[in-house]
């Protein structure tokens, strides 16, 4: 390894010295002004800062969840009929025959999860007929 | 160089401005700013740039001085910081490559020792303003972390010790990037000291 004292990089050395010569700055003050002022822009900028600061936001950020809960039992649709995901998915009101030969009987099954609709007197019902 | 103790004036205007105190800050800046100017002006070889590193190497310090546990001086400390910005600098220009990198030959300290002691001719003139290029070529070709150790070195003839403090490695990569650095220099400007 060549060392400080080797000639030819005492030579470059030399060279680099001499010509690689920086003159202090021109207005030094500047850097202090420039520096201070910075500085003062930072401790403004953290003393205003507050407005915005974590201890700031917690409250009006509870008041905005709130807000959004209350709109959302408001706004959003729900379903009212009580109706569970184990409960029935129809429900017979009432039932009704024209022709007094025929009964009509509904009853719930409640493991099956529907409703019968017993009917007494007809020969057939076609298989195209709807019964509402 | 004996930058790594404190004196006591220095510790009680760290110790304010630690306290919050901008005027012992204030202080320190003035104590320091033309070492730490000139260290980042070697290293990148622009008086603008080496002004808002000058500027933005107190603000870190300023910033950091609650971290800053007086181990070594501040001055030491400041440079370090100088360093660090300066590498990150040069680094962003090799990605980004700048056209001016020379600092005036007006900008020369009329009592700098580099200040010729005789009238130049301008041939002389001109040759002086070729050998800065190519040194400052030289230096470009050179990482920004080889060129941290051979600013620090050979400019700032600082120790290894202090150079390894500094930049933050060891001494013995302080001296394996010496040796690389002061190969390619040399490489590079050999024909320049055979000239003169």
């Amino acid at each position: 390894m060549k060392n400080s004292d080797d000639p030819q990089w005492s030579a470059t050395r030399r060279l680099l010295r001499e010509h690689l010569s920086a003159s202090p700055p021109e207005h030094p003050d500047f850097i202090n002004s420039q520096v201070l002022a910075a500085i003062r822009r930072d401790e403004g900028g953290r003393r205003e800062a507050p407005a915005w600061s974590l201890g700031r936001l917690v409250w009006p950020g509870f008041a905005m969840l709130a807000a959004a809960l209350m709109l959302s039992l408001v706004l959003l649709p729900r379903d009212f009929s009580g109706r569970g995901g184990d409960e029935f998915v129809s429900q017979v009101i009432a039932t009704r025959v024209a022709d007094p030969a025929m009964s009509v009987t509904s009853f719930r099954v409640p493991d099956d999860r529907g409703v019968v609709l017993w009917i007494e007197g007809a020969d057939y019902i076609p298989a195209n007929h709807r019964v509402r | 160089m004996g930058e790594d103790f404190p004196p006591s004036d220095e510790a009680d205007l760290l110790a304010r401005a630690r306290q919050g105190d901008l005027s012992a800050f204030d202080e320190l800046i003035t104590l320091h700013r033309e070492k730490i100017y000139m260290q980042i002006c070697y290293m990148v070889r622009n008086s603008e740039d080496a002004l808002d590193l000058t500027q933005e190497t107190f603000l870190r310090a300023w910033r950091s001085l609650a971290r800053f546990d007086g181990k070594v001086s501040f001055l030491t400390w400041a440079r370090r910081i100088a360093t660090n910005a300066s590498i990150d600098l040069c680094r962003l220009r090799k990605r980004r490559p700048q056209a001016e990198l020379e600092i005036g030959p007006m900008r020369i300290d009329a009592a700098s020792r580099t200040t010729p002691t005789e009238p130049e001719v301008p041939g002389a003139r001109l040759d002086r303003a070729e050998i800065r290029r190519r040194i400052d070529a030289a230096l470009e070709t050179l990482s920004p972390e080889h060129r941290a150790v051979i600013v620090l070195r050979e400019i700032e003839e600082l120790s290894y010790e202090e150079i390894s403090r500094h930049v933050g490695c060891s001494m013995g990569t302080v001296m394996s990037r010496l040796f690389h650095a002061r190969k390619k220099l040399q490489t590079q400007l050999t024909d320049l000291h055979e000239e003169f």
